[in-house]
């Protein structure tokens, strides 16, 4: 990671995208997708975190969301913003059926030019981090062998994918779309300059058509 | 409204209007100024003080001069009338009139009546001296504010003057009232009272229209005409009440009027229902919205159609097919004219004005006029260039339909493949009749002309194309067969302009290729054409031009898209006009999405912008050279609601970030259609239950279709043939008529017609008149929801009606019309004997209210007026069938059906508008003192509504508000938690004070939602669960969390695609 990059949108996603790592750490542990012992306790922004102990896991998380810094980065022409509109950890059953969805939805105010404090940021977004620990009620328990997935939505294709090898990283998800719009549950919300998250869950909308038994 | 037309570029003539009514209004102030008989004296010897002591010298040595002239005259004149002078010196005793402005005969003959018969005659006006007003012409500025002009005085004619010194008694001169620019202007409402007109000018046919009114207009002030000679203070309150009249009459009349160059009334700047009106006369509009008329007339045979086509396949391969494409001949003129035959030989065109500089186009003209180069299309001056004795008629939509549907009846019982392309015109498959199709065609066009009274053209060839292009050559008023082997011949030379599909831009294409004919295109290679025009129009041209056209006759196309566009009359001058002007264009979009049973996913704005330096355009209001931008969005879940698409046009237009002053034309559309019977499962709730217009219509149609029946009656009665003015029972239903049409035309907002109780103060315009509701149910809902409805109704009917008619002292314009419609409608109902003394009250009322200066701003008026007075009316119907649901309207019983079919002809005849600030506050049963402000609740810091909160009278408020002040934080959950203990003890509060917090409250968590719904959703979320929590303990707080969840889950679905997991709390204790 590019710990020198010092203009204010870059340190901004930076912020953002080693938030998103710890983020998406704290959720696994919590869905308890895997075993506790999978995890450690670790302090990111003064908070008592879990991390994954697993090589793996750990890798794919942190490849997943770091290789999102240049999308937050880049400017969507038309709104401003960053590239990257939402990250979603999604959780399927075997079907591929999605069955919880925690969403991140980001908007990034590219054209903020003044110095941006990370305590400031980091204050705002360790408010994510404790509401997430007690969050738990809010979700629906997992049946077996279902899996889960880190997914971006962008605001657009980026161009010229084919050449560049950060976009090639990224390939389409298998995970099937619901038909019914789902029900959202807000968990916390931020919107300080230039920064803006918010945090929510969706689950499928009860009159979802189920697949069928046979 | 001066001002307004005075900085338009286009009105040279009303700006220089409105500075002549500036000057007129300096010179009644001078005068104004206190004669002091005095002051004057002594300052006789001296040079005058000061303008005003100059004026009140002038005007007392005036009248000296006057007197003096008087006596002499009537000494001189003695020998010539002696009885005359001597009896009661003169007709116009007591009578002193102020002439202004050109008349005839002149002011100074007028002066001369006035010395010779004992009136008096003013140099300069004054509301203390002048009785009468005497002028002939008033520029559009007074007229329209006729009231601050007169004083209050009659306005009369100058004829008023000769007539009664004719009749040597001094007559009412309610008859002679000024009515502007009656003589010259046609009036959009004389073609919709569909009259009988026999003659053939235009201008004899608005003439008659005036004398009409004049007629009932005389019938209603009838009691008091014997007493208007005797004392001057009755005749000034008829004067009251008449004058009011005309201003109303004015307005509506205004409201109809084509725009001349010099009258900028129809635009979006003064018509507040512009979009209706415009639709309603548009013709562009009637063809458009023809097809779905159609499909709902004829649908059964339509299915038959497709379900025989099946079957039919096999057959045509071996026969010969045989099409007959059949046209009418200039059918917007031939309907038109078909009631005049003088006009058969004479060069005809339909337009919708008739000034002939005007910039109007012509939309369709007849052979006679074509021979003099008039084409659909020009301007109305051109072609009066081309052809000066041109006729120009006005559109008649209501005979369109009927011989459009004459038309297609006909040819469904001829075949039963029918292919419709407009209302005019349509192919049909005679393939499988037996008979020849030459006969076929000669048959049908028989009948169309004996049905129909216009004529038609036939083509007759083996394909679709073929049998365009042979019509073309039989018009007018022939067919023409074209058989296969002629085809190539007649191909060869014909201009490849003429096939359809070749518009400007390829006509230019191939001329640069040098191909003019079909015959020079079949040269061309098919690679070729492909090549230069793309593969589809490729294929097409050259297919084309070989006579080759494979389509088959087949049912109507879905429609894509679905929206509403208007491009011309587009002048704002601020956004309210503009916001204005969007809530009604999405209300006109949502009802034909409704009326198709669609809903759209994806919404696009289209906005005409003025472009750099464009001058002001050739053609009236008309767009001009302009910019076109767009913007569209899918949402994902389809819409058709009103409220969705005005936020999201409300986004893009300031997305846009333009002056409203340089939009030319707005557009709004919906593409990817989703049928709404699959969308709409599932989301019913008691709000939306009652605010579907659907629900309204079904419950109100069948009150209105009596009622309304009524008055068709007595118009019908009345058209039926031409009125005889003498006779009374003609003129009692003029006198219903008119009201009728005054009120459909002044845009003021009322649908229903049922006795006086139909305008009623209503916050929200879809809840269901009170005495509709059936008791027994009511009595029987949870509590929670008769509260609500309470709440919902809450100024109860009676107190409303009275006290509306009684002392209220409101000065709102609208509400003069509401009372004035009020007392029509009565007298609309009432039998005709009734009509009478109801036009009596309706003077009354007027009265009252004209005593108070009109003014149009509201904020002066206490809170309490406005709860009662408020002018709120319901939308019960759409407005044309076009619009109407067809899935409900195909459930009614035939009885209510064949009534609704009567209620909506083509075109709205009745008159729906409601004036909504926003979209969402239809449980609050008051009205903001300032719609302006309604949106800046949370602007400020500390935000507006803590303000106005704590001085509010509300015990509830002020808590809130003192809790928000004390607290640093401003977000409304953390304030509303903090009040939490302090809410429930001053929870027992009156239902005037209920009513207004619930109201407050929602407002201040709609705009919150609003506000934060793109960045907060955790605080929006955190507010309603707080809500939901305390709700058992809280009424106020349950209806505010049961009003405002329906807008906060609506824009988390648009945000979020998803709702939120709450839902309207239906407490069912006690």
């Amino acid at each position: 990671m590019d710990r020198k990059n010092t203009s204010p949108q870059g340190e901004t996603a930076r912020v953002l995208t080693e938030f998103l790592e710890v983020a998406v750490n704290c959720i696994v542990f919590l869905k308890g997708f895997y075993p506790p012992a999978a995890f450690e306790r670790r302090r990111y922004m003064n908070v008592v975190v879990q991390k994954a102990r697993h090589p793996q896991l750990a890798d794919y998380i942190h490849s997943a969301t770091s290789n999102l810094l240049p999308f937050v980065q880049k400017v969507f022409i038309l709104q401003k913003t960053g590239l990257v509109e939402r990250v979603n950890v999604t959780f399927y059953d075997k079907e591929h059926i999605p069955l919880e969805k925690f969403v991140f939805k980001i908007d990034v105010n590219q054209s903020y030019n003044s110095k941006v404090e990370e305590s400031d940021i980091g204050f705002a977004l360790r408010a994510f981090l404790i509401k997430l620990t007690v969050a738990k009620p809010a979700t629906k328990p997992l049946p077996p062998s279902s899996g889960w997935e880190i997914t971006a939505y962008f605001r657009a294709l980026p161009q010229g994918s084919s050449k560049e090898k950060e976009a090639q990283l990224w390939i389409p998800t298998d995970t099937k779309q619901w038909l019914q719009p789902p029900d959202i549950t807000p968990i916390k919300s931020m919107s300080s300059q230039p920064l803006k998250v918010q945090l929510y869950l969706e689950h499928p909308n009860p009159c979802e058509p189920k697949k069928l038994e046979e | 409204m001066g001002s307004n037309s005075s900085d338009r570029p286009s009105s040279s003539v009303s700006s220089f209007a409105s500075a002549a009514a500036s000057g007129g209004s300096l010179k009644r102030s001078r005068n104004r100024t206190p004669q002091n008989p005095l002051r004057s004296t002594t300052k006789r010897k001296s040079p005058f003080a000061d303008f005003g002591s100059y004026m009140a010298e002038k005007n007392r040595k005036l009248g000296a001069q006057f007197r003096a002239d008087a006596a002499s005259v009537s000494s001189l004149g003695s020998d010539g009338a002696p009885v005359d002078s001597e009896e009661d010196k003169g007709v116009f005793r007591g009578v002193s009139i102020f002439v202004d402005g050109f008349t005839i005969p002149s002011s100074q003959e007028l002066r001369g009546y006035m010395l010779r018969h004992g009136g008096r005659f003013e140099n300069y006006f004054s509301r203390d001296t002048v009785t009468h007003i005497i002028c002939s012409n008033l520029p559009n500025s007074k007229m329209r504010n006729l009231r601050a002009f007169s004083h209050g005085l009659p306005v009369v004619r100058p004829e008023w003057v000769l007539h009664s010194l004719a009749a040597n008694r001094l007559l009412s001169w309610a008859p002679y009232q000024l009515v502007h620019g009656a003589c010259k202007q046609q009036k959009l409402s004389t073609y919709f009272r569909h009259q009988s007109i026999s003659t053939s000018s235009d201008a004899k046919g608005s003439i008659n229209h005036d004398e009409e009114i004049k007629v009932g207009q005389n019938h209603s002030v009838v009691p008091t005409d014997g007493q208007t000679s005797e004392c001057g203070g009755i005749s000034i309150q008829v004067g009251d009440v008449a004058c009011l009249k005309s201003e109303e009459f004015s307005q509506a009349r205004d409201a109809n009027q084509e725009p001349s160059a010099s009258d900028m009334v129809h635009s979006t700047l003064t018509d507040p229902n512009f979009v209706e009106n415009y639709f309603k006369n548009s013709r562009l509009h009637f063809i458009g919205t023809w097809r779905n008329r159609y499909r709902q007339r004829f649908s059964k045979l339509l299915t038959g159609v497709k379900s025989s086509n099946e079957n039919l396949k096999c057959h045509s391969t071996k026969q010969k097919t045989a099409i007959i494409h059949i046209d009418m001949d200039c059918f917007f003129v031939s309907v038109i004219i078909r009631n005049f035959p003088d006009l058969v030989h004479k060069p005809v065109a339909v337009c919708h004005s008739d000034n002939p500089r005007g910039t109007a186009e012509i939309s369709s003209a007849n052979y006679v006029a074509r021979n003099f180069g008039v084409k659909a299309g020009i301007f109305v001056r051109d072609a009066k260039v081309c052809c000066p004795n041109l006729v120009i008629l006005p559109y008649d939509f209501e005979a369109y339909q009927e011989v459009a549907e004459q038309f297609y009846n006909i040819l469904h019982k001829h075949c039963s493949k029918v292919q419709a392309l407009s209302c005019d015109e349509a192919f049909l498959d005679v393939t499988e009749c037996d008979v020849d199709p030459e006969d076929i065609a000669l048959a049908i066009r028989k009948e169309i002309a004996e049905t129909t009274r216009c004529t038609a053209s036939a083509g007759i060839a083996e394909n679709l194309l073929l049998a365009r292009l042979a019509t073309r050559s039989a018009k007018p008023n022939g067919q023409r067969f074209l058989p296969s082997e002629k085809v190539e011949d007649y191909l060869n030379d014909l201009p490849v302009m003429e096939l359809p599909g070749i518009g400007y831009a390829t006509h230019e294409k191939l001329k640069k290729r040098q191909i003019q004919t079909c015959g020079q295109m079949r040269m061309t290679q098919k690679e070729g054409l492909q090549k230069d025009f793309g593969e589809k129009i490729g294929d097409m041209l050259w297919n084309y031009c070989r006579g080759i056209d494979n389509r088959n006759v087949g049912e109507v196309q879905e429609a894509k898209s679905i929206g509403a566009e208007v491009n011309w009359g587009i002048r704002f001058n601020d956004m309210t006009d503009c916001n204005h002007f969007l809530i009604n264009l999405c209300k006109e979009v949502s009802l034909r999405l409704q009326g198709c049973g669609v809903q759209g996913r994806t919404v696009t704005l289209k906005v005409k912008k003025r472009k750099q330096g464009a001058a002001e355009p050739l053609k009236f209001m008309g767009c001009g050279d302009c910019q076109n931008m767009s913007r569209s969005i899918t949402v994902p879940i389809a819409i058709d609601n009103e409220a969705a698409l005005l936020r999201i046009a409300k986004k893009f237009l300031s997305s846009f970030h333009i002056d409203v002053k340089e939009v030319r034309g707005i557009g709004l559309h919906l593409t990817k259609l989703e049928s709404a019977k699959i969308t709409r499962k599932g989301r019913e709730n008691i709000a939306v239950w009652l605010s579907s217009p659907m629900h309204a219509t079904r419950s109100k149609c069948k009150q209105i279709s009596q009622s309304d029946k009524q008055c068709d009656n007595g118009d019908f009665l009345f058209s039926s043939g031409p009125p005889e003015s003498g006779d009374l029972d003609s003129s009692h239903k003029l006198d219903q008529d008119k009201p009728t049409l005054l009120f459909q035309d002044a845009g003021s907002n009322c649908s229903s017609i049922k006795g006086a109780d139909c305008v009623r103060p209503i916050r929200s315009s879809v809840l269901p008149p009170l005495q509709d509701l059936d008791i027994d149910v009511v009595r029987n809902l949870p509590t929670e929801i008769i509260l609500e409805m309470d709440v919902l109704y809450k100024g109860e009917l009676s107190d409303l009606i009275s006290k509306s008619k009684g002392n209220n002292c409101l000065t709102h314009v609208c509400s003069s019309t509401v009372s004035l419609i009020d007392a029509s409608t009565n007298s609309a109902d009432a039998g005709i004997s009734d009509a009478h003394i109801d036009s009596v009250k309706l003077g009354l009322d007027s009265k009252d209210k004209g005593k108070m200066p009109i003014c149009e701003n509201v904020e002066s008026i206490s809170y309490v007026d406005q709860v009662t007075m408020e002018p709120k009316l319901f939308d019960l119907m759409p407005a044309s069938l076009s619009q109407a649901d067809a899935s409900v309207f195909e459930q009614m019983p035939e009885d209510v059906k064949a009534d609704v079919h009567g209620l909506l002809p083509l075109h709205r005849e009745l008159k729906v508008s409601k004036d909504f600030y926003t979209c969402f506050d239809f449980p609050s049963c008051v009205q903001f003192p300032d719609p302006h402000l309604k949106t800046h609740l949370w602007s400020g810091d500390p935000p507006w509504w803590v303000e106005k909160f704590n001085t509010s009278k509300n015990i509830l408020l002020n808590v809130i508000s003192r809790h928000a002040k004390s607290s640093k934080d401003i977000r409304l959950s953390s304030i509303l938690q903090s009040v939490a203990p302090f809410l429930l003890p001053v929870c027992e509060l009156s239902n005037e004070v209920y009513a207004e917090a619930i109201c407050w409250l929602h407002e201040l968590l709609a705009q919150y939602i609003v506000l934060k719904i793109g960045s907060d959703i955790e605080e929006i979320y955190n507010c309603f669960c707080f809500l939901k929590r305390i709700s058992p303990s809280s009424k106020i707080l349950l209806l505010v969390y049961n009003s405002a969840l329906p807008l906060f889950q609506a824009l988390v679905n648009e945000n979020y695609g998803g709702k939120l997991r709450l839902s309207v709390i239906q407490t069912t204790d006690e």
